[in-house]
C-alpha cells in the first residue's frame, strides 16, 4: 500500500515538473526551488497586471484566473445550503458526499472539480473550506488549493485524485512551499514590511499592523513567520509550549522553543537558537505563557542555557511574544 | 481467446459469441475482461481511450458489482464514478479508503434520481 501511495506520489511531481517546464526531477537537488521560482514566474504577470494591493486580493486574481470558488463551512446550515446549490440545482453529484466527508473533524479542505460547468463559468473548481473547528487556516487554505490548480495539470477525465494528505506527503509539502510564496508575496509585502522596519521595532503589535493591512484573514502565525522571514535585520520567529525533552517526551517537562522562521537577514548574524530548548525565566517567552499576557523587553540570549550548561551567544535581542492557548509565538530580533 | 475466458471466468463459446456481437454481456463481466487485458471498458465497446491513452478511466470492481446489483446502465454507472471523482481534491490528516461496495450503493441512494436511468 505505501509503495502504491508513494508511486502515486511520484507520478504527480513527475506530472508537476512537465507542467511547470521543469529540467530536474524530484529526488534531484533543486528540484522544489525551480518549481517555486517556476510556478511563481509563471503567474507573476497575471498579479502584476491586476495589479492588486492585499493578499487577499491576491487570491481573488489568482482564484478567479482559475476558475475556483471557495466555500465555507462554518455549520449544518452550510452543508444544507451546498447540497442545494450544487447537487440539487446544478446536478453535481460529488456534493453527495460533502455531507460525510465534512462529518470527519480531520477534513481540512475539499475541492471539487465540476463536472457540468460550461468553460467560461466562474466556478469549474470549487474548494469548500471545513471551519467548523476552526478558521485560522482560512487564509493560507485559499492559497493551498489555488496552487495545486497552478501546479497540477488540469484532469480531463480524472484519472487520479488527490487524497493522501498526511504531512510526510511529498507534493503537499510542494504546493504548500509554492502557496506560500503567493500567500505572502514578496513584490508586495517585501516592501510593506521593510516600510514597518523603518518605523517599529519587530514586536507582535507589528505582525499584527502588517497582517491587518495585507492579510487580515490570515493566522497570527502564518503572517508571523512572513515578516520575520522578510524583516531586514537579523530576526526568528518560535513558539513555546510545555513539554519534556525530545529524547523522552515524558522527562524534564518544561516550556520549550520551537523554532519556526529564521529571517532572511538573520543568515550571516550569530543569532541562533538550540530546537527544544528551555525558555528562561528571564525571557519575555516565559513571563507570556506564565502570566498568560503579552510580554516584550530586551534580554540576552547569552542567558538561554541548556542543562549541560552551555549558553547561547551572548547577543541583545528583543523579544516580543503572546500566548494563544497552551502555546507562545515570539518573535526575537536583533538590536 | 481461450486464455482470456479462462482469465476472465467466462468460457470461451460465450466471449466469442459476445465479441461477434450474438449475445449480450453484463456491465461486470465487460469490467472483468477489462481488466484482463488492461485496457479501458470504452475501448473493448468503441475502440476509445487505447492503452496508454491518459484519459483511460479504469472501473473499480465494487462499483461494477454495485452497478451490476443495481442493474445500472453503463451510463448510469459512468455518472456514479463521475461523481465520485468529481472530488479530486480532499485534504485531512486521516487516510482515505477505496469505497466498497455497500458505499457505492449509499451513494447511488443520494443521486439516484439525478442519474440517466432514473
Amino acid at each position: 500500500m505505501m509503495v502504491v501511495a508513494l508511486n502515486d506520489q511520484i507520478v504527480r511531481l513527475d506530472s508537476i515538473a512537465d507542467h511547470l517546464g521543469l529540467q530536474r526531477r524530484h529526488g534531484e537537488p533543486g528540484f522544489e526551488d525551480d518549481a517555486v521560482r517556476a510556478c511563481v514566474g509563471r503567474l507573476a504577470p497575471i498579479i502584476r497586471k491586476a495589479n492588486p494591493k492585499t493578499g487577499e486580493e491576491i487570491a481573488a486574481v489568482l482564484a478567479k484566473h482559475f476558475s475556483i470558488h471557495f466555500e465555507e463551512v462554518r455549520g449544518p446550515d452550510d452543508i444544507v445550503h451546498l447540497e442545494n446549490t450544487y447537487l440539487r440545482q446544478k446536478r453535481e453529484l460529488g456534493f453527495a458526499q460533502l455531507r460525510d466527508e465534512l462529518e470527519d473533524p480531520h477534513v481540512d479542505a475539499l475541492l471539487f472539480q465540476r463536472m457540468r460547468a460550461q468553460p467560461h463559468e466562474h466556478d469549474r473548481w470549487v474548494a469548500v473550506l471545513n471551519l467548523q473547528l476552526t478558521d485560522a487556516k482560512v487564509y493560507w487554505d485559499r492559497f493551498h488549493e489555488i496552487t495545486h490548480r497552478a501546479a497540477e495539470p488540469e484532469q480531463r477525465v480524472l484519472p487520479f485524485r488527490r487524497h493522501r494528505v498526511e504531512r510526510t506527503n511529498p507534493v503537499e509539502r510542494l504546493i504548500d512551499q509554492i502557496a506560500g510564496e503567493f500567500a505572502f508575496y514578496a513584490p508586495l509585502f517585501g516592501p510593506l514590511v521593510k516600510a514597518a522596519h523603518k518605523r517599529q521595532r519587530l514586536c507582535v503589535a507589528t505582525v499584527e499592523d502588517v497582517k491587518a493591512a495585507y492579510a487580515p484573514s490570515s493566522s497570527l502565525l502564518a503572517s508571523m513567520n512572513a515578516v520575520g522571514k522578510y524583516w531586514p535585520s537579523p530576526a526568528k520567529v518560535v513558539t513555546a509550549s510545555m513539554r519534556g525533552r525530545k529524547s523522552d517526551p515524558t522527562k524534564d517537562i518544561a516550556l520549550r522553543i520551537t523554532m519556526q522562521t529564521s529571517g532572511i537577514a538573520g543568515s550571516e548574524s550569530r543569532m541562533f537558537v538550540i530546537p527544544n530548548m528551555r525558555v528562561p525565566m528571564s525571557s519575555p517567552i516565559y513571563a507570556a505563557f506564565f502570566e498568560k499576557r503579552r510580554s516584550e523587553g530586551l534580554e540576552n540570549l547569552g542567558d538561554w542555557t541548556t542543562k549541560s550548561g552551555k549558553s547561547l551567544a551572548a547577543i541583545p535581542v528583543f523579544t516580543s511574544a503572546i500566548r494563544l492557548g497552551s502555546v507562545v509565538y515570539g518573535v526575537i530580533s536583533a538590536q | 481467446m481461450q486464455q482470456l475466458a479462462s482469465d476472465a471466468g467466462m468460457s470461451p463459446g460465450y466471449l466469442s459469441e459476445v465479441e461477434r456481437g450474438l449475445s449480450a454481456i453484463s456491465f461486470e463481466k465487460l469490467v472483468r475482461i477489462a481488466e484482463e487485458l488492461k485496457v479501458t471498458t470504452d475501448f473493448l465497446k468503441d475502440g476509445k481511450g487505447a492503452p496508454g491513452e491518459s484519459d483511460a478511466v479504469r472501473i473499480p470492481a465494487a462499483l461494477s458489482a454495485a452497478a451490476e446489483q443495481l442493474g445500472l446502465s453503463h451510463r448510469s454507472t459512468m455518472r456514479l464514478l463521475e461523481g465520485r471523482q468529481s472530488l479530486v481534491a480532499r485534504r485531512s490528516q486521516s487516510q482515505e479508503t477505496e469505497w466498497n461496495v455497500q458505499q457505492w450503493f449509499d451513494f447511488y441512494e443520494r443521486v439516484k434520481e439525478y442519474l440517466p436511468d432514473a
